[in-house]
């Protein structure tokens, strides 16, 4: 009896730390998105200001898989690069998996970046430019603000988790 | 060098096949319910937002619906908005400079020209947003369409300069295309000024339409200066281009000639008086620039034919005009066939 009791007790504690972890984790995985996509769009604005080539492989060029957030968003960004070569109708909004693309974001992030999502290609160069220049502006605050959030909520969740798997383990023993 | 200017009659290749994945679904159903004779004279496919799509050979409509509003395809302005930006390959910023022009390339040389709010830059028009309506123009080049004007237009297979001129729409830029394809089928090295990309209709740098093996062309580039660029960098035989109209122009032509290309220019004009009239075609003429000059009329066909020196070298001997005299150039191309060879 006292087993099964320490087994489930050790369990919700481990559940505990682990959602704690997980928190961290997001949080570190949202700061590595956006970290991503902010260089993507640098590389974007690179290269739109001078590059006449089509969409896909402007967006080709762009990607690069530096850290594991670049990787993840390069997966994305080439599936949606490769739709729009098969079927010339797509769209970059229209071929990019959304769901798969800001899986690791806030719906506010995703919302921040949608519309330039929607107008890629669709404006002339200075207009694309210009467009660009903002959701950069744009995706520098939400990093830095990004950054702050993580170092102050990181530990701050793992240790949560820890002590409330703890608590959790005394209240289930006592 | 010289060869007789053969060449093999072309099967024109089905617009359908190479503008499939550009067409909206309904405008697909519409053209695949065309018959082959049908789509073969199709000239441009319409669409405006709001209004139904027409599918036109000439200015005859050929889509299979009736002229009610009512079981035709009617697109939306979104409709048109996103055929447009599919056209632009969703890379607007890279075809904007081409839009300013009034219309885009697509591969097989169709063009679409695109109508919407312009916005200006300094007064000027900078680019087109939030379109309106599409014009989609099908290329249908003529090969084989110079054939009759080869002999006159060369001395012993040696080419001469020519002014082919007509009044708009008869055909000029596409005799061109031919006679730079036949130039270069005989061993010329051939070079095209294409300042408004309708020779040989660039994308990307490639030539869509067939200007011959042994053809360079300077794509998008002001007459004069591609001219001299032209004889500076690739040293052609021929050098040919498109309606000439500019002072500078002569100035060119002037300088290829010095440099001992043969030069084949286009000019708009109704008749030999109205070239003379012209101020540049005019002075090219009193300077006898030209050593041959060739007068198209509707449909492309060839009415009558000059020495530098004026003397007439041939003369069609029916001047009736087809009744279709709308833009046919690129599709009713006919040459009397009766050109008497030995008249040069």
């Amino acid at each position: 009896m006292n087993m099964t009791r320490l087994a489930f007790a050790g369990a919700a504690c481990a559940g505990c730390a682990m959602m704690g972890i997980r928190m961290a984790n997001r949080l570190v995985r949202r700061e590595e998105a956006i970290a991503a996509w902010s260089r993507l769009l640098d590389a974007l604005a690179a290269q739109l200001s001078y590059v006449d080539d089509p969409l896909p492989d402007v967006l080709m060029r762009s990607v690069s898989a530096d850290s594991p957030g670049d990787a993840r968003l390069a997966a994305v960004i080439t599936d949606a690069a490769n739709a729009m070569r098969r079927d010339r109708s797509l769209s970059f909004a229209g071929a990019m998996d959304i769901s798969r693309a800001f899986i690791d974001m806030d719906a506010s992030d995703a919302a921040s970046l949608l519309p330039l999502i929607r107008e890629l290609g669709a404006a002339a160069r200075p207009q694309q430019c210009a467009r660009l220049d903002s959701a950069r502006a744009a995706m520098t605050a939400m990093a830095s603000r990004a950054a702050d959030k993580t170092s102050r909520q990181k530990r701050l969740y793992i240790s949560l988790g820890l002590l409330g798997g703890l608590a959790l383990f005394m209240c289930l023993m006592g | 060098m010289r060869r007789t200017a053969q060449y093999d009659k072309q099967t024109q290749p089905d617009w359908r096949a190479t503008l499939d994945a550009f067409l909206p679904s309904p405008l697909r159903v519409m053209a695949g319910m065309l018959s082959a004779a049908d789509a073969a004279r199709v000239t441009e496919i319409r669409l405006r937002a709001e209004q139904p799509a027409l599918i036109m050979a000439g200015r005859e409509r050929v889509d299979r619906f009736d002229h009610m509003r009512s079981g035709r395809w009617i697109p939306s302005g979104e409709d048109v908005k996103q055929f447009a930006q599919t056209l632009l390959g969703h890379s607007m910023y890279a075809r904007a400079e081409e839009l300013r022009g009034g219309y885009v390339t697509l591969p097989g040389g169709h063009r679409a020209g695109l109508c919407g709010r312009v916005v200006l830059e300094d007064g000027k028009a900078h680019h087109i947003q939030d379109f309106s309506s599409v014009a989609l123009r099908i290329a249908r080049p003529v090969p084989g369409c110079a054939d009759a004007v080869m002999p006159l237009i060369t001395d012993d297979g040696k080419p001469l300069n020519t002014l082919v001129f007509s009044a708009p729409g008869c055909g000029k830029t596409t005799m061109l295309r031919d006679v730079a394809r036949l130039h270069a089928l005989s061993g010329f090295q051939v070079g095209i000024v294409d300042e408004r990309s309708e020779i040989a209709a660039c994308r990307h740098g490639v030539p869509q339409l067939d200007v011959g093996p042994s053809t360079d062309v300077l794509d998008a580039c002001p007459k004069a200066e591609g001219m001299i660029l032209m004889l500076r960098v690739f040293s052609p035989d021929i050098l040919i281009t498109d309606e000439i109209g500019k002072s500078m122009d002569a100035e060119a032509i002037g300088e290829a000639s010095r440099c001992g290309a043969a030069v084949v220019v286009s000019a708009h004009a109704g008749s030999m008086e109205e070239l003379m009239q012209r101020p540049i075609t005019g002075v090219l003429l009193r300077q006898r620039s030209f050593e041959r000059y060739v007068q198209l009329g509707p449909g492309g066909r060839l009415l009558k034919a000059w020495n530098g020196t004026f003397g007439v070298l041939f003369q069609a001997s029916d001047h009736s005009v087809p009744s279709d005299s709308s833009d046919s150039s690129e599709q009713s191309y006919s040459s009397d066939p009766e050109l008497p060879r030995d008249s040069v």
